[in-house]
């Protein structure tokens, strides 16, 4: 499973039991100016997804929470399998956020509150980048050891920062500015580091290559991260 | 006997010190309503007013026996500032919050308060927390007459206008900061 090319629309698979819910996605992707992503399935339970083109799809977006039946432990088979995980849920307890990060699932979208980042994260996880919702960046804040750059620039945005908004605060103390693109920076080199150190899956493996790549993190580091052995 | 006098003399103490609390912010308020000088059409007057309401609403959750009373204050915060009609995402902390003294919980989410009194429709408000560190902050389509000033020398606030309100208040313990 490569990364999707980026000339066509990302495919996307929705595990979703509210009417009302899967109408919102539909209007999101429908609204998005570029139409960068297709929505191929739609069903409320993984087998009746899984069951049809869904199977192909792209990414697989899920409902933490299925006809009041909680479907957490169900992410880690389906990472394995080599899907790649987007969670879609209410339940935005940054512990539920990091087990199911460490599950393997690419990124962690709140249903309340991510709209606005849902169809930019859909799109990056599907190109195996590192995608840092503000609701992600809640657990990711404890699990990893971070750099204090690295855990004020997760701090912001957890707490509902903008980029550029983060790049202002994190000015040098000779009162230098960085760049958004600086604070992104520290931001994906965080998800890095926590995929590095969880549990070794496909898509974990995916995200590490595309980070590599991209120089966010050295191999050698994620040895490191993987033995537990350095700091940050 | 003694003791009896000794019980007596805690309770009223207790209550003393409760009333000190309030005093400061709601006795008046009321009194100027009763008497009417106080003009509810003025923005500045229904904001105290608004944070005066949202203290007492704190005030009266301080004492429940809860897990994590600083969570619990900040969910009494933000329904009062709900029942405005102000749309408040209070998110599960990040990190468990360890236990502080209620003045430093007050300290805490003071200016929280503050800018829930002058939010216009939507706040988000979140806490960050490790073994010596807390960090409380809310951003908020608010805007503030003056810099919110801190109120406990344990706690720093830090604020900033540009694009939206952010403000946040940051406790930390005697070994400092995690990082």
């Amino acid at each position: 499973m490569g990364p999707v090319p980026v000339d066509r629309p990302v495919r996307v698979a929705l595990v979703e039991d509210t009417d009302v819910v899967v109408e919102g996605v539909r209007t999101w992707i429908a609204d998005d100016p570029a139409g960068r992503a297709v929505i191929v399935a739609v069903a409320g339970s993984i087998e009746a997804v899984l069951d049809g083109p869904g199977r192909d799809a792209d990414v697989l977006v899920l409902d933490l929470e299925l006809d009041g039946v909680m479907v957490t432990e169900r992410v880690a088979a389906l990472s394995d399998a080599g899907f790649r995980v987007v969670v879609f849920s209410v339940h935005v307890e940054p512990l539920i956020v990091e087990a199911v990060m460490n599950a393997g699932a690419c990124a962690f979208l709140d249903k309340r509150t991510e709209r606005d980042h849902f169809v930019d994260t859909i799109v990056a996880v599907a190109h195996d980048e590192p995608a840092v919702t503000p609701s992600m960046a809640g657990g990711l804040l404890q699990a990893v050891r971070l750099s204090p750059r690295e855990r004020e620039a997760l701090r912001y945005l957890f707490q509902g920062m903008d980029h550029v908004s983060i790049a202002r605060r994190l000015r040098k103390p000779s009162g230098e500015t960085i760049s958004a693109y600086t604070a992104k920076q520290y931001i994906e080199r965080a998800r890095a580091k926590f995929a590095a150190a969880g549990r070794p899956c496909r898509s974990t493996f995916a995200l590490l290559a595309r980070c590599i790549e991209e120089g966010l993190i050295r191999p050698e580091e994620v040895e490191d991260y993987r033995s537990g052995q350095n700091g940050p | 006997m003694a003791r009896g006098t000794l019980a007596a003399e805690t309770v009223q103490a207790a209550r003393r010190a409760r009333y000190e609390t309030i005093r400061g912010t709601v006795v008046h308020l009321l009194a100027g309503l009763s008497t009417g000088w106080l003009d509810l059409t003025k923005p500045a007057n229904h904001q105290q007013i608004a944070v005066a309401v949202t203290r007492l609403r704190r005030y009266l959750v301080e004492t429940d026996e809860v897990p994590d009373p600083l969570s619990h204050e900040l969910q009494a915060c933000a329904d009062a500032a709900e029942r405005e009609g102000i749309a408040v995402d209070l998110l599960a902390p990040a990190g468990v919050i360890p236990a502080l003294p209620v003045d430093i919980r007050r300290a805490l989410t003071e200016p929280i308060i503050e800018v829930l009194a002058a939010t216009a429709t939507r706040a988000r408000i979140t806490v960050v927390a490790f073994a010596t560190e807390v960090v409380v902050a809310i951003i908020a389509d608010a805007q503030l007459a003056a810099p919110i000033a801190a109120t406990h020398d344990d706690v720093q606030v830090a604020q900033d206008t540009e694009g939206g309100l952010w403000v946040q208040s940051r406790w930390t313990g005697l070994s400092g900061s995690p990082s």
